[in-house]
């Protein structure tokens, strides 16, 4: 479905706005919205809401057999959907451009920092390893879906626990879960990545905003995505868009990021621990839980109870007066070259003047076919037939002739 | 054969009208911890092979937690589709699509009928006419023969047949139901007796949900 495109008005007063230093949603460019982490009841499942973006992600795992090129590591994938729960352009079409970026973005952020332990994953080298199959979804899509899958995708795999595996000589055991605690993955950096919205001053300069919401990027000539660690060590850098960037510009934004990320990965540390708090002091956990006690706009019920002891003999009574269909009616009539027809008493072997068809249906439902003639089965076949041959006593050459009976 | 004291309720509910702002309508409803997003686009444009001159097409895409979408979930779009189908006067808006969107957010039994609930949240967030509404309950038949109103995963995962009814606000008439498993007439007709009596609960929660989306007070 298609979106109705930012206004020039809407985008000259948000630009004329910026140029004074003031964004439409009232935070300095250095603000970022506001950040929720909720974790669900599966392990591995998170929902991070940054403002009023959301994004859902699942962690995963199964046994395979790893990369040829690879033997010794797991494997982690990382598979984004965009559909249109999120935004309506974005109509089920797995290669959507901002999906693909966004695919692209998380998997350099987290796959290609190396941030999972992926040698960890592996159970026996070059036949068993586990794959880790990350699932974000976005689910409102409300301004920068990169930062908030980027830290999605890692509360996901830092909550995320794995069945226990042992090895005794060739034998492989993957505990279930009700037989040993899962293990938590390898986790050896956390890389969060922050986006900015690039916009120009009138004079030519660059004007950077941070955490665009959804009219800014809508308004915005370029976008930089900086991903940084808690050990201010970059791990992504990627610019979009027509704006020209100065090396001073990167660093600058560098710096910020650093700071930004720091304070972010501890936000997301101190999440984990709450909700390992939780989870041992068995408090309200999972979404339903959570937004329950949180959400303001919610309605919800307490649950019900019922009375079902007049269930029983009020089922029976409906079983028994329900008619069972009267198969006596049918009709079966045997004609003469040993077909069964099954008709019903209604029914009436009617030739129809078009087809020629002698199915039984009831003309009476349509007072202009005249009925002219009635025929059986058998004798509009008959009537159908152009020439007569004769098998049994022709001169054919064939040695043996066989007739096969009409079926 | 006999109706266990605890299995014979219905789960605490919760929805949140709105939570996803972009769409026209949505909601996020869960049923126990069973949670299900959703979100409703339309009318709207539609793509032109799917145009139709005399109504609108009702358009589902269900998305589950993990994995590649299969087989089960177009299943579940299709019941959903049918069921939409049936309660949305689609013939007001001809050559247009009302996009249903859903997303499972945790599953703990009941998915299907949590998700027909939410969908139809949804479209009474969204404003879009309907010729009635719906409510749908899960029931599950266990080995022993009990019967479990609105059941757990776990509970659904031991059961030898689960029962989904959907019953419509008019007349409490059945419109659709989806049973896996192998029931008896008797068993049948005992758990659409007990869903009856539950749709009739979930009913008055929509009521709820709506009072709180106009009430002054939020």
């Amino acid at each position: 479905m298609r979106e109705t495109p930012i206004s020039t008005c809407e985008k000259g007063f948000l630009l004329e706005a910026l140029w004074e230093g003031k964004r439409i949603d009232g935070r300095s460019t250095l603000e970022t919205r506001d950040l929720d982490i909720v974790y669900g009841l599966d392990w591995g499942s998170v929902q991070v809401t940054l403002g009023k973006t959301r994004v859902l992600a699942q962690a995963s795992c199964q046994v395979v057999e790893p990369t040829f090129t690879r033997p010794n590591e797991g494997i982690l994938i990382i598979n984004v959907e965009l559909t249109s729960l999120a935004a309506p352009r974005f109509e089920g079409m797995r290669n959507s451009d901002d999906g693909v970026e966004l695919g692209r973005l998380l998997e350099r952020t987290l796959k290609e920092s190396r941030c999972v332990d992926l040698e960890s994953l592996c159970i026996v080298a070059e036949e068993k390893v586990w794959e880790v199959r990350l699932d974000i979804h976005v689910l409102n899509h409300e301004g920068n879906m990169f930062d908030a899958a980027s830290i999605a995708g890692l509360c996901s795999l830092c909550h995320f626990r794995r069945p226990d595996v042992t090895l005794k000589g060739d034998v492989v055991t993957i505990h279930p879960l009700s037989d040993r605690d899962p293990v938590p993955l390898g986790i050896q950096h956390h890389p969060v990545t922050t986006t900015y919205g690039l916009f120009e001053y009138p004079g030519g300069e660059t004007l950077f905003v941070i955490d665009p919401s959804r009219i800014e990027e809508e308004a915005i000539l370029g976008k930089m995505v900086l991903g940084v660690n808690g050990y201010r060590e970059m791990c992504t850098l990627h610019l979009a868009g027509q704006v020209v960037v100065d090396k001073t510009l990167i660093l600058r934004l560098a710096n910020i990021t650093a700071e930004k990320s720091k304070k972010m990965v501890d936000t997301i540390k101190e999440s984990l621990r709450k909700d390992e708090a939780s989870r041992q002091s068995k408090g309200p956990r999972g979404f339903a839980a959570k937004i329950r006690s949180d959400s303001l706009l919610h309605a919800s019920v307490p649950r019900s109870n019922f009375d079902f002891t007049r269930v029983v003999p009020l089922a029976r009574s409906v079983v028994n007066s329900v008619k069972v269909p009267d198969t006596s009616k049918t009709a079966s009539a045997k004609s003469e070259d040993g077909v069964v027809h099954v008709a019903s008493e209604d029914m009436e072997q009617d030739k129809d003047n078009d087809s020629g068809d002698s199915d039984g249906s009831d003309m009476d439902s349509e007072p202009d076919v005249q009925v002219t003639g009635v025929m059986t089965k058998k004798q509009i076949l008959e009537s159908k037939v152009t020439e007569k041959i004769d098998l049994v006593d022709s001169d054919s050459e064939e040695e043996e002739t066989v007739i096969l009976d009409k079926v | 054969m006999d109706i266990d004291e605890t299995n014979s309720s219905l789960r605490p509910m919760f929805c949140e009208l709105g939570g996803i702002t972009r769409a026209d309508g949505s909601s996020i409803f869960s049923c126990g911890d069973t949670t299900v997003a959703c979100a409703v686009y339309g009318p709207g444009e539609v793509r032109p092979n799917r145009e139709s001159i005399n109504k609108s097409s009702i358009e589902v895409a269900y998305r589950s937690r993990n994995g590649n979408s299969g087989l089960q979930d177009r299943k579940r779009e299709l019941f959903l589709e049918k069921t939409c189908e049936s309660g949305i006067l689609a013939a007001l808006h001809p050559r247009t699509a009302i996009t249903i969107n859903i997303q499972e957010m945790h599953d703990d039994g009941g998915l299907l009928s949590a998700c027909v609930n939410s969908a139809f949240l949804s479209l009474l967030d969204a404003c879009v006419s309907l010729r009635f509404l719906v409510a749908a309950v899960t029931c599950a038949v266990d080995n022993e023969g009990n019967l479990h109103l609105d059941p757990s995963k776990k509970e659904m995962k031991r059961a030898s047949a689960t029962l989904v009814f959907v019953f419509e606000s008019r007349s409490h008439s059945i419109i659709s139901s989806h049973t896996e498993g192998l029931v008896n007439q008797l068993k049948y007709q005992q758990c659409c007796a007990m869903a009856k009596s539950a749709a009739a609960k979930t009913l008055q929660f929509y009521r709820v949900v709506m009072n709180k989306k106009f009430s002054k007070d939020s």
